[in-house]
């Protein structure tokens, strides 16, 4: 029983503290600015998660949440099913272009535009995620550096096509024709731009949890991220599980590009490839690259994104990039701390069955000197 | 001839901090570690590299500041791989750390926005006595710092340390880690050192960025060069001897994607050309597969993330038969003795 305490405190305690540790050193760069970090930090809680009538800054934070869940639910189909690929921030951008595009040049009544726009994000993201997936499968290729490249280019692709072949009017940023109204995703609160996309990111949320815990395919494509051995023995193909990965992976995070742009920006400006899928690559590893995981990690990150921007770059006057360096310190801190944890529990493991073998044997030696 | 020599002149300057990334990239990959992390170290370098030289007023302090930063990195990444943390999912925060870490600092410490230009005078070229006079080469020799030739000779010292006693050791530890420690070599030390040395060098590729060339930093200002890199260094087999050509076709590709924009192509367009070439280059090294192998081999030994694997090591027929014969065989027992 006491046993049972301790191991359960070690595996929640050793990834909050990684956690804290990252919070101390964000505290720390923040008040070598002059800025007091509990302040930071109450500042960050209500800009990012406070509601009050006139003004409710958590719905800001599910806004800006719906684009990440999406992205951070392609990187954990990705990443659970054996195929490494960090290409969320490319099928994002590519993804938001092709609502847009749809978005502006199609009609089509209220209820089937958006649908329409989404479909398209999620072919053109799919489109763009399969391809480390082929290349990877028939060709060789590693697909984590391919993303990047793959990143980068669909970046200089969409700053070209909205700046040439698809810019709006004469202006100093290129950007796309504004879709039309009807295009345009349901709002619920117009000031923070919270509405129909979050409902759609907690959605695609579930939906990927049913896929890969409660179905066959998902099941097969979990075994040949995990367990390649077992995958390849019973039989299931790798090389189709790879494939839906891609597809699916890369659908999500188009997805998250078309809601950002059907919801909230209503066309594609220059730059918008701004990391947005990285965001979402990192909240799935720091939600240990489950569905409902890396949802929750998700709308965290961008409450923590929000408040650094609204609370602590426009009230304090510290950089908004406080807030993803503290994200990505946990994850070099969290990932330091996992072979920690089992190096840990090997130790005591190893201590007790001395102990126990000491309780053991201890007897029978006094024994054997009595005898003797 | 002269536009030709300028040509080459920009693409040798380009060609410089890609080919610090893929020495630092081989070094680790010799010594059988999968570094993803060496854009971070670019990228820390270069910053570094800038504020040292700005603060000590003495480009070449930046220099030496970027590199032991550099070298910061590699021993952390080195602390990790002992305590058998997963590097890949290490790198990955690092990079993404580094890249946010020196814009919150850009914007919170130095005052700029996007940029940090301080008055500090660059790296100064070299000027070659004779040569610099002759028609050709006099354009082709311009405005090569100290680190142009430090990068190129250091591939040649890399190639003939590689056939010392201490190199081979290295490559032995790299190749087959159980038998180089059985035979008495010091296994983890040589990988530590080599993450050390890798990020150092990779250290002084950023610096060449910003004290070497344009005297500023701007964020993000390593821009993929790590991962450029990387790719050379793997598109090179991870050999010392393939490792300039193998470079110089992205620094190449880099120049001739600054060259066009004067023709009024858009720099969107013209910067596919070094991505493009990466591209090329990584199908390249993934049809070959004994570089597929390799590559396979240092990420088991570098993280614990399985990536599934289309050809079965074991033929899958074999492995179909043996489970459908098991079963059959038992109904024939159950049904033998009745």
């Amino acid at each position: 029983m006491q046993e049972r305490v301790e191991r359960t405190l070690l595996r929640g305690g050793l990834p909050v503290g990684a956690v804290l540790a990252a919070l101390i050193v964000g505290g720390a760069l923040v008040s070598a600015l002059g800025v007091s970090p509990w302040d930071a930090a109450t500042t960050v809680a209500t800009a990012g998660f406070a509601c009050d009538p006139r003004y409710c800054n958590l719905g800001g934070t599910l806004a800006l949440g719906a684009p990440i869940m999406f992205c951070a639910l392609g990187a954990v189909v990705n990443l659970r099913s054996g195929l490494f690929s960090i290409g969320q921030e490319g099928q994002y951008a590519l993804g938001g272009l092709a609502a847009a595009v749809v978005g502006s040049a199609a009609s089509a009544p209220t209820g089937i535009h958006p649908a329409l726009c989404l479909l398209a994000a999620a072919a053109v993201g799919a489109a763009w995620g399969v391809v480390p997936a082929i290349l990877k499968l028939f060709l060789g290729v590693n697909e984590l550096i391919i993303s990047i490249i793959l990143n980068t280019m669909a970046g200089l692709l969409l700053n070209y096509l909205v700046n040439y072949p698809l810019r709006a009017e004469a202006s100093t940023v290129g950007y796309t024709r504004t879709i039309a109204d009807t295009a345009k995703l349901p709002v619920f609160d117009p000031s923070t731009k919270f509405g129909l996309a979050f409902v759609l990111a907690v959605i695609a949320c579930i939906g990927v949890w049913f896929y890969l815990s409660r179905t066959t395919f998902g099941y097969e494509q979990r075994m040949s991220g995990e367990a390649t051995a077992f995958a390849r023995y019973a039989g299931m193909s790798a090389t189709s599980a790879v494939l839906r990965a891609g597809l699916i992976g890369g659908a999500l995070a188009g997805l998250g590009g078309g809601v950002q742009v059907l919801g909230a920006n209503y066309r594609v400006i220059e730059g918008f490839s701004d990391g947005t899928g990285l965001t979402g690559l990192t909240a799935a590893i720091l939600g240990g690259t489950t569905a409902i995981g890396a949802g929750v990690v998700g709308i965290l990150y961008a409450g923590i994104t929000v408040g650094a921007v609204n609370g602590l770059q426009i009230m304090l006057g510290v950089p908004r990039e406080i807030g993803s360096t503290v994200l990505a310190l946990m994850i070099v801190l969290v990932a330091i701390q996992a072979p920690l944890q089992k190096r840990i529990e090997r130790a005591r493991e190893r201590r007790r069955t001395n102990r126990r073998l000491d309780a053991g044997t201890r007897p029978s030696t006094e024994q054997a000197e009595v005898h003797a | 001839m002269n536009v030709v020599a300028d040509f080459l002149n920009s693409g040798i300057r380009m060609t410089t901090p890609i080919l610090f990334a893929a020495i630092a990239s081989l070094i680790s990959a010799r010594a059988g570690i999968l570094n993803l992390a060496i854009e971070s170290k670019v990228l820390l370098g270069s910053f570094t590299g800038i504020l040292v030289a700005a603060w000590t007023g003495s480009p070449l302090a930046g220099v030496l500041a970027a590199s032991l930063s550099g070298a910061l990195i590699g021993a952390i990444m080195a602390l990790a791989h002992r305590f058998e943390v997963d590097l890949v999912v290490l790198a990955i925060g690092l990079n993404i750390l580094v890249l946010q870490l020196t814009v919150f600092l850009m914007r919170s410490f130095l005052g700029g926005v996007g940029t940090y230009k301080p008055d500090v005078s660059t790296l100064t070229p070299i000027t070659v006595p004779l040569l610099g006079d002759l028609p050709f080469v006099g354009h082709l020799l311009n405005r090569w710092n100290v680190l142009v030739y430090a990068a190129f000779l250091l591939v040649g010292l890399l190639a003939l340390w590689f056939r010392t006693r201490a190199g081979r050791h290295l490559l032995a530890v790299g190749e087959a880690p159980g038998a180089a420690a059985s035979s008495g070599l010091p296994v983890a030390r040589t990988q530590v050192l080599a993450l050390i040395v890798a990020g150092a060098i990779a250290g002084l590729g950023g610096s060449f960025l910003s004290v070497g060339d344009l005297g500023m930093f701007t964020r993000n200002m390593s821009a993929d060069r790590g991962w450029i890199g990387i790719t050379a260094a793997l598109l090179a087999l991870n050999r010392p001897g393939l490792l300039i050509p193998a470079a110089g076709v992205f620094g190449l590709a880099s120049a001739a994607s600054i060259r066009l924009q004067q023709f009024d192509v858009p720099a969107s367009l013209t910067q596919f050309l070094p991505q493009g070439a990466a591209f090329v280059a990584l199908v390249l090294v993934g049809l070959r597969a004994r570089s597929r192998g390799r590559f396979l081999q240092l990420w088991r030994s570098s993280s614990r993330i399985p990536l599934s694997r289309r050809r079965a090591p074991v033929p899958v027929d074999e492995a179909v038969s043996t489970t459908e014969v098991e079963p059959a065989s038992a109904a024939t027992t159950r049904t033998g003795p009745p």
